[in-house]
């Protein structure tokens, strides 16, 4: 590493670098460096530095170190954590538009408030663009020391929503939504949340205007933090009590990320993920499934001799007969399977369906223990074969939670499950 | 999660249907789309309703004013009845006809072209493309 001489002032430094101080003082976020603390920035990340006295660095590229004329952080960023602590709000929710800087903005607020004795927790709910667990979850961690970036901490309970978008999931989004958040306020004296930043049309609307509803339904008392350029997301507030809203100005440096972006940052998290795997087989016997329709029926004996068909089940009333089958069912064998079974409805589903397919592993009390992904279905063995992260221990594993989207075992998004098939 | 929030993409399904019966689907939108103006929160009825909107007749209970859909040979017919006489013949208006033809040569003067893009997710949102 290269040593330089940093003189008071204010820079910006871009990953993917490496700084360690040797001498001096420096802030950033609001997290000051320990002397000889060695500090990692990612590809596609920066932080600003402020060298509060002239200090000694050591860096590895002083290429991506650049000085700044002013703070990039507002000065009314700091006066939040002022009323934070007056009004006792012990949650606080960030809403703002992708790239307005609400992740930069929560470790900021969470490392003010850890130099007040406070011990605050952070919801990540932006499954997209995780930082506290993996994407299609949402997660919660409880910080005890500052952090500069939110990737760093390991979370304390994470939910799986089961897609990197809360559209068409928005049950069960809420449903982790309060989960989480319940585990915050007992564990922790202020909960802050990071929300996805989708903030226009009906689903935003909805989402948002929820989420409030929630804080309101668990007795909090909390505080909106509206993140915004001009005025663009007043209409999520509209019916809300002014002193409950705080209106902050986006940081100048918070630039935009595009969607290819986003995906690549999203796979990245996912390849580190599961960047090492392992293989379980689970004998259908010896699991439940959760949001799908496979092993949620009474198993029957395929009386038809086609040995296309792998596996029936008999649903519930008008839900019908289920059935599993190598290929699609022709119109002829599901007159056949009508006729045997005596049922009007037959719902296929071919085995391929299952490849790929994200899923939740969870114990008996329905606490995700991590993620998987789908290898196959063995129907003549009745087991599912699943590739995990090795390091994890799934022995009280008692659940598998379907989700919406397939990953290749090299960890690469590979498209969706249609809602409703398995 | 795999259950749908919505039962939206069943009416796509039961739409597909009747193409695949070769039925012009312009009326039978402008139904589907009335029925869910009428009950949107029951988007599964509406489902229900489209799925039904379409049966067999016999000739003799066309009445004037009925949107019909007459499949023929080669062609297909839609129109609203506007004369029926006693031996069950029946004349239409503001008739539609689908004719199938495998190969057709079309002169251009001055027509106005337009071309179905197969491969819209590509150009418009290239992330949610996925290798098979």
């Amino acid at each position: 590493m290269l040593k330089k001489d940093l003189s008071k002032g204010i820079y910006i430094l871009s990953g993917p670098n490496k700084i360690k101080l040797i001498s001096g003082e420096i802030i950033s976020i609001a997290k000051k460096f320990d002397i000889n603390e060695e500090i990692f920035i990612p590809e596609g990340k920066k932080i600003p530095l402020e060298v509060e006295i002239s200090s000694v660095v050591e860096m590895d590229n002083e290429i991506k170190l650049s000085p700044l004329a002013s703070r990039t952080i507002p000065d009314d960023w700091d006066k939040v954590v002022e009323y934070l602590v007056i009004n006792k709000i012990n949650t606080l929710i960030i809403f703002g538009e992708v790239d307005t800087g609400k992740t930069f903005f929560s470790t900021y607020i969470t490392n003010k408030l850890l130099a007040k004795k406070i011990k605050p927790s952070v919801l990540d709910c932006d499954t997209g663009q995780s930082d506290i667990g993996p994407p299609s979850t949402l997660g919660l961690a409880i910080f005890k020391k500052p952090i500069l970036f939110m990737t760093e901490v390991e979370p304390d309970k994470i939910y799986f929503v089961g897609s990197h978008s809360p559209s068409e999931h928005f049950l069960y989004y809420i449903c982790g939504f309060t989960k989480l958040l319940n585990y915050g306020l007992k564990n922790s004296d202020i909960v802050i949340i990071d929300t996805p930043g989708w903030v226009l049309g009906d689903g935003a609307r909805m989402l948002r205007n929820s989420e409030i509803e929630i804080l309101s339904a668990l007795e909090t008392n909390f505080a909106v933090v509206l993140l915004q350029r001009n005025q663009e997301i007043e209409h999520l507030v509209k019916s809300l009590p002014q002193n409950k809203v705080i209106r902050l100005a986006v940081s100048k440096k918070a630039s935009p990320t595009s969607v290819e972006e986003r995906k690549k940052l999203r796979e990245f998290v996912y390849k580190k993920y599961f960047s090492k795997i392992k293989k379980i087989e689970f004998r259908f016997e010896d699991i439940s499934t959760d949001r799908a329709y496979f092993l949620t029926g009474q198993v029957l004996e395929n009386k038809t001799k086609d040995s296309n068909i792998l596996w029936i089940e008999q649903l519930s009333g008008f839900e019908g007969l289920y059935v599993i089958s190598e290929k699609s069912l022709s119109e002829k064998e599901i007159e056949a399977l009508k006729k045997v079974y005596s049922t009007k409805k037959i719902k296929n589903v071919v085995k391929d369906e299952f490849r790929n397919v994200i899923v939740g592993l969870l114990n008996k009390d329905n606490e995700l223990i991590c993620l998987g992904i789908v290898e196959n279905l063995d129907f003549s063995n009745k087991k599912i074969n699943i590739f995990y992260p090795q390091n994890i221990d799934l022995r009280d594993v008692k659940i598998i939670q379907f989700g919406s989207l397939r990953l290749t075992s090299e960890a690469e998004e590979n498209g969706f499950v249609e809602p409703g098939v398995l | 999660m795999t259950y749908k929030e919505t039962e939206f993409p069943q009416i796509l399904e039961i739409l597909i249907n009747y193409a695949k019966k070769g039925f012009p689907l312009d009326e039978i939108v402008k139904e589907a789309n009335k029925l869910y103006k009428n009950v949107p929160i029951y988007v599964g009825i509406v489902g229900m309703c489209v799925e039904n909107l379409v049966r067999e007749e016999e000739k003799e209970n066309f009445k004037k004013g009925d949107v019909i859909i007459v499949v023929d040979k080669d062609k297909v017919y839609q129109g609203t009845v506007d004369k029926t006489d006693k031996n069950g013949n029946f004349s239409l208006k503001n008739v539609k006809i689908i004719e199938n033809k495998k190969v057709v040569k079309i002169k251009f003067r001055s027509k106005k072209l337009f071309k179905i893009e197969k491969n819209i997710l590509q150009k418009l949102w290239p992330s949610l493309c996925f290798k098979k």
